[in-house]
């Protein structure tokens, strides 16, 4: 077999909302090309699918060949007799044109109708000029569909704005409908249009089954006639992003969380947490929604209103302000160092403005307009829209981005704009927690569904809501913990099923947060600030002096008249016997501390050699864990600090360009990383789980 | 890589030989299901055994069932002797065990988009098809699944009737648990030491096959284990130490040795009806195995009894393990540590419960013969003499419960005293996952073994002969 070309390597990695594709391994890895809504809409006949919505006209003339569902016939040998529509609708071809030097198959798009719609946007797509680009899209779409229906003289018409119907195959990670994912496949496939000799490396949900994985091995041979196949664990890809054979991965999702323990690039099946439900983004935004629901609020303004800057989870130990949230630690220092203060502020917030902002109109702070305030609006469009897509991952910092160089012009040039004056306040209620504004606003775009019409979908209005936006990750009703109590409780319980106990600190010193879930503010710090006060060991005489000391380390010398022998403990060891607080040494010396070994002396042993002046063993059995630490992101992906990227959320795909690299191209199968054709037509679908990854 | 393909080449269709079927191999025991298919090193689905019961249904698996939720209860569906009880439960949880990781479930629409709406149902007749079509969800695999040796015929039969008719395995097998542990090791003849959560027992095993005679078992598992730390935790001096399990800590303040410990309580949203003990004590428990982890270790000094002079020597503070519970409360444990284990040998070193408990009643201190080296006197004087020999040779241990630092070489030391005239060679795996994983290990080599396949009870055999084939079959 030929070696495989970094530029005929397909990337595939299906998430619940967004399937991350990308065709190709650039010079230096970058984000995702392609982000695919992960959705289809039901077609005319059943098990057929559509990337748009279609919708009949409403005067129906009997159209035998409507464009949307007359492309070539559906592929006949899908697996498991469910005829997937594997063909697209030829308006789709033209609209995902996103790159225009790439073949898409021209014949596919004779209806033009919808191009001037959707490759705007579309070719607009590489992510790094996201914010620039979102603007601009503002421009765009408002006066197209229009245009496209007019043209479109068939019964049925796609219609490129609503979501309604959609099918969304996967949820919580689990692949519910499989014509229907298969059908999003074959249209990420068609959008490629990748060559024959490609090797596919597809990123696997952990809570994939073996079967789920059978089925898709088969349906990428078959129907894709691929010469190679990988088949990626998601927790491993992230290892591979950060370079880390040994690492803890939380992955938070849309609907789920995935917490696992990696051992030297093996994933840890025992206690792994494999989907673990209402730990995603969706659960924050339902629970936003449930405490605001007095204010009227939807999904939709909860969902962005947790992408707005003024949405945060709170570390543990910081008081909201009107500390009603259960979320927040009663830590009495932090309570009583702010407490006076926010009562104080709150008093006011409650008694004086909460109430007056429910039943807020719409008339209030509405803009129609094409000001590039908010780019959400395109989400909700069926079309492929590349430049939302990245948008919506990106929103919780493009708009505080954006809030922030609205502000500076606003302070520049109006002045005395009153806009300008409340992104100060708002701005200083994302640094100081203690001297909150309770008042903030958050632009929100309703759609106006009335009429089925595209007019008016740019109005825009500001809401106020109180500390509610403190509480998405509280505890929805009849759960006694909110969604970062239990991310925390996974990780603990993941760590602790690590059959090798010696690994066990190392893990904890290699923390992995990522997925698009963990955007919210203040996710990861709440996340490791109720880890460390909750699962750190407390350095203490006891663990210090019996435990993990290095046998070279120093041992600290105090003052004397601290040094206190305690009786039945070894005479002269250091001992504080303060009652409480701990001795500054001692947790100079725990910070220090270094991988355990494995040998313990057992007394008395004939053989075991007990020098009486080394007090500290090593032991690779002491609990854990002493330190947590989250893994450095590798500086080296110039295009993962590009700002519009922000962070390292979908490092998952960053690692599987790297695996792929590593897979396909460096090892070409020597350790047995894919599946060659060759091989599947030996062993069959099953093929797939002999392979090392 | 036979085939060269250019990147013009259209490959050719599939032509693989899809008629090898693996089998699905599951290993149900006290604390975890360990479910995988046959032919591979380890289980992929492990799922606690522990289940929760809420007045909405039940929860399965791991993290799900740490989620306190409102007057949850934490159940078990197999009993203190390693046999099941529940088998409404059992069958649901070892079907999820399989189910969510391996086979996959298949939506039943039925149940979920068509309950409310009638009028949404496409085809009847289909929609009722597909809805049982879920039950049959091991159709394609044959089932291989493991069983104490103690089981009763019963039990038996009932697991023959759940594979084969509600989940229409197309067929089926069950092996004993300690054969498995023997195959594992890759030893045809053995003595297998099974360290469970619920029984520690000894299967002598020949050729393959179990001598049943020789199977002893005794109430020291993992579970006596975790309540002899309890009772030692209770006893503790000066004060009782309690544990508060993690999920009732806020956050805590690092404290000095000893000290009490400073932590802020969990508050629950009012009206929350907090869970029921059992979710307490399940979480409680989890402590305890780490506190296990941590501070168990045997006594494998030969010259040195541990009681009386051991027990001084290992006071020495090089010995100390520390341990932290989770509010905070840090004490170093010595001497505890090989107390505990010496317990499992020597019922003089038990740890009293602490009065009103009901601890002592449920374990009480081990009889001379339920102890590890009473247990494999008496296995040995019920089997043949010839064999003995080849059985001490090759003394294999198993199960997590084995997993204490120095355990198998303590068992190596004891046997050979009991037995001076005789080789005694321990077979334990270094690795952790072996161990843990030894009764599914085995069954994942015999399921795969090409000569077993006369071995399984076919559907047709079972529909003919009826469950009472299993008793024959299964030896």
């Amino acid at each position: 077999m030929p070696p495989f070309k970094d530029e005929h390597v397909l990337i595939i990695a299906p998430g619940s909302q967004i399937t991350a594709a990308q065709l190709g391994l650039p010079e230096s890895f970058t984000p995702p090309r392609y982000r695919f809504p992960t959705r289809m809409f039901p077609g005319t006949k059943p098990d057929e699918w559509e990337p748009v919505k279609i919708r009949p006209k409403p005067t129906p003339l009997p159209g035998p060949a409507e464009p949307t569902s007359s492309g070539e016939p559906g592929d006949t040998d899908q697996p498991n007799g469910q005829a997937t529509n594997g063909d697209l609708p030829s308006s789709e071809q033209a609209n995902g044109h996103p790159v225009p030097s790439e073949d898409v198959e021209m014949k596919e798009a004779p209806a033009g109708e919808e191009t001037t719609a959707a490759t705007n946007p579309a070719s607009e797509a590489p992510p790094k000029d996201t914010p620039q680009q979102e603007a601009s899209q503002q421009d765009v779409p408002p006066d197209a569909p229009p245009d496209a229906d007019d043209e479109t003289t068939e019964t049925f018409e796609d219609d490129l704005w609503s979501t309604e119907g959609a099918v969304y195959p996967i949820r919580e990670g689990r692949i519910e409908n499989w014509s229907c994912f298969f059908a999003l496949l074959s249209h990420i496939y068609n959008m490629m249009s990748p060559p024959f000799h490609m090797p596919v490396l597809f990123v696997a949900q952990p809570c994939w089954t073996s079967r789920d994985h059978e089925r898709i091995t088969q349906f990428v041979f078959e129907t894709w006639k691929v010469p190679a196949f990988c088949l990626m664990d998601a927790a491993l890809t992230a290892c591979y992003a950060y370079g880390v054979p040994t690492a803890l991965v939380v992955d938070v999702g849309h609907g789920k969380c995935d917490v696992t323990a990696v051992t030297d690039f093996q994933v840890n099946d025992i206690g792994r947490g494999i989907a673990i439900p209402d730990c995603g983004g969706h659960a924050m935004t339902k629970r936003l929604q449930q405490v605001l629901e007095s204010d009227a609020f939807t999904e939709d303004m909860a969902e962005q209103l947790k992408r707005s800057p003024i949405c945060e989870i709170l570390p543990t130990g910081v008081e909201v302000p009107q500390g009603i949230s259960n979320d927040a630690a009663p830590n009495p220092a932090a309570a009583a160092s702010t407490g006076a203060l926010d009562s104080g502020i709150n008093a006011k917030d409650v008694d004086g403005l909460r109430p007056g902002q429910a039943p807020r109109g719409p008339g209030i702070g509405t803009m129609v307009g094409e000001e590039g305030l908010n780019g959400n609006e395109e989400e909700n469009d069926g079309v492929l829209d590349v430049a939302a897509i990245v948008a919506r991952d990106n929103a919780a910092e493009l708009l505080a981005r954006r809030e922030k160089e609205k502000a500076e012009k606003a302070a520049a040039k109006k002045g005395a704009a009153a806009d300008g004056l409340k992104i100060v306040r708002l701005r200083n209620s994302e640094r100081e927690r203690a001297s909150f504004t309770y008042v903030d606003f958050l632009p929100i775009e309703e759609p106006a569904t009335t009429d089925g019409e595209q007019k008016g979908r740019k109005r825009k209005r500001e809401i106020e809501v109180g500390v509610e936006r403190f509480m998405a990750g509280t505890p929805l009703p009849g759960v006694g913990e909110g969604v970062i109590d239990t991310i925390a409780e996974a990780i603990h319980h993941a760590v602790l099923s690590v059959p090798d106990i010696a690994l066990r600190s190392t893990l904890w010193e290699n923390l992995i947060i990522l997925g698009n879930g963990s955007r919210i503010r203040g996710f990861t710090p709440s996340l490791l600030s109720v880890l460390h006060t909750r699962y750190v060991l407390s350095p203490s005489t006891a663990t210090i002096f019996t435990s993990e000391l290095p046998s070279n380390f120093t041992t600290p010398v105090a003052t004397p008249g601290t040094n206190t022998p305690i009786p039945g403990q070894g005479g002269h060891t250091l001992h504080h016997p303060g009652p409480h607080g701990v001795n500054p040494l001692l947790v100079a010396a725990t910070k220090n501390m270094m991988q355990p070994n494995q040998h313990l002396p057992v007394p008395g042993q004939p053989g075991s050699v007990l020098d009486p002046g080394i007090h500290h063993i090593h032991r690779g059995f002491s609990q854990t864990p002493n330190s947590i630490k989250m893994v450095k992101a590798p500086d080296y992906f110039p295009e993962w600090k590009d700002p519009s990227v922000h962070g390292m959320e979908e490092a998952g795909f960053l690692g599987a360009q790297v695996a792929a690299k590593v897979v396909f191209i460096v090892d070409q199968g020597n350790s047995k990383g894919f599946l060659t054709r060759s091989e599947y037509n030996e062993l069959g679908p099953t093929g797939i789980h002999d392979c090392a990854i | 890589m036979a085939t060269a393909l250019t990147s013009r080449d259209e490959p050719k269709t599939a032509e693989y030989a899809g008629d090898e079927v693996s089998a699905l191999v599951l290993d149900p025991g006290f604390s975890s299901v360990r479910a995988g298919f046959a032919g591979e090193d380890t289980p992929k689905s492990i799922v606690p055994s522990f289940y929760a019961s809420t007045s909405s249904g039940r929860y399965f698996g791991d993290h799900v069932i740490d989620v306190p939720r409102e007057d949850v209860e934490i159940k078990n569906p197999i009993n203190r002797d390693g046999i099941v009880e529940d088998w409404d439960a059992a069958e649901a949880l070892w079907k999820h065990s399989f189910a969510h990781k391996l086979t996959g479930v298949r939506p039943n629409k039925a149940l979920t988009e068509w309950l409310n709406d009638p009028k949404s149902v496409p085809d009847l007749q289909k929609a009722m098809a597909d809805a049982e079509d879920t039950e049959r969800c091991l159709e394609e695999h044959p089932l291989f699944m493991t069983e104490p040796a103690w089981n009763t015929a019963k039990n038996r039969e009932k697991c023959a009737e759940i594979a084969l008719e509600s989940w229409a395995a197309p067929a089926f097998y069950l092996g004993r648990t300690g054969v498995m542990g023997a195959f594992a090791a890759g030893r045809p003849t053995a003595l297998v030491l099974d360290f469970g959560a619920t029984q520690v027992s000894v299967t002598p095993v020949h050729d393959g096959m179990i001598l049943k005679k020789g199977v002893m078992r005794s109430n020291i598992g993992g579970n006596y284990m975790s309540s002899q730390v309890r009772n030692l935790l209770a006893a503790n001096e000066p004060d009782r130490i309690t544990i508060t399990p993690h999920y009732l800590v806020q956050s805590k303040q690092p404290v000095d040795a000893g000290q009490p410990a400073n932590f802020v309580p969990r508050k629950f949203p009012e009206a929350f009806t907090a869970p029921q003990p059992s979710f307490r004590r399940y979480q409680e428990e989890k402590v305890i195995l780490e506190f296990k982890e941590t501070v168990l270790q045997a006594w494998t000094n030969p010259n040195t009894p541990f009681r009386g002079q051991g027990e001084v020597m290992a006071r020495e503070q090089q010995y100390a393990h520390p341990f932290e519970f989770p509010d905070g409360y840090n004490q170093p444990f010595s001497t505890e540590g090989f107390r505990l284990v010496e317990s499992m040998f020597d019922g003089q070193c038990y740890y009293p419960p602490p009065p009103g408990s009901e601890e002592g009643a449920l374990y009480p201190a081990p009889e001379p013969q339920g102890t590890i080296p009473g247990l494999v006197k008496a296995s040995l004087s019920q089997v043949d003499v010839d064999i003995r020999p080849f059985l001490l040779g090759n003394v294999v241990i198993t199960g997590s419960g084995s997993l204490i630092r120095g355990l198998p070489e303590r068992i190596q030391l004891e046997l050979s005293k009991m037995y001076p005239s005789t080789r005694v060679r321990i077979q334990a795996s270094g690795m952790a996952v072996e161990r843990k994983f030894g009764s599914w290990i085995g069954g994942s080599i015999v399921a795969s073994l090409g000569t077993f396949h006369q071995m399984w009870i076919s559907k047709k055999e079972y529909e003919e002969h009826g469950a009472s084939i299993v008793e024959k079959r299964c030896k």
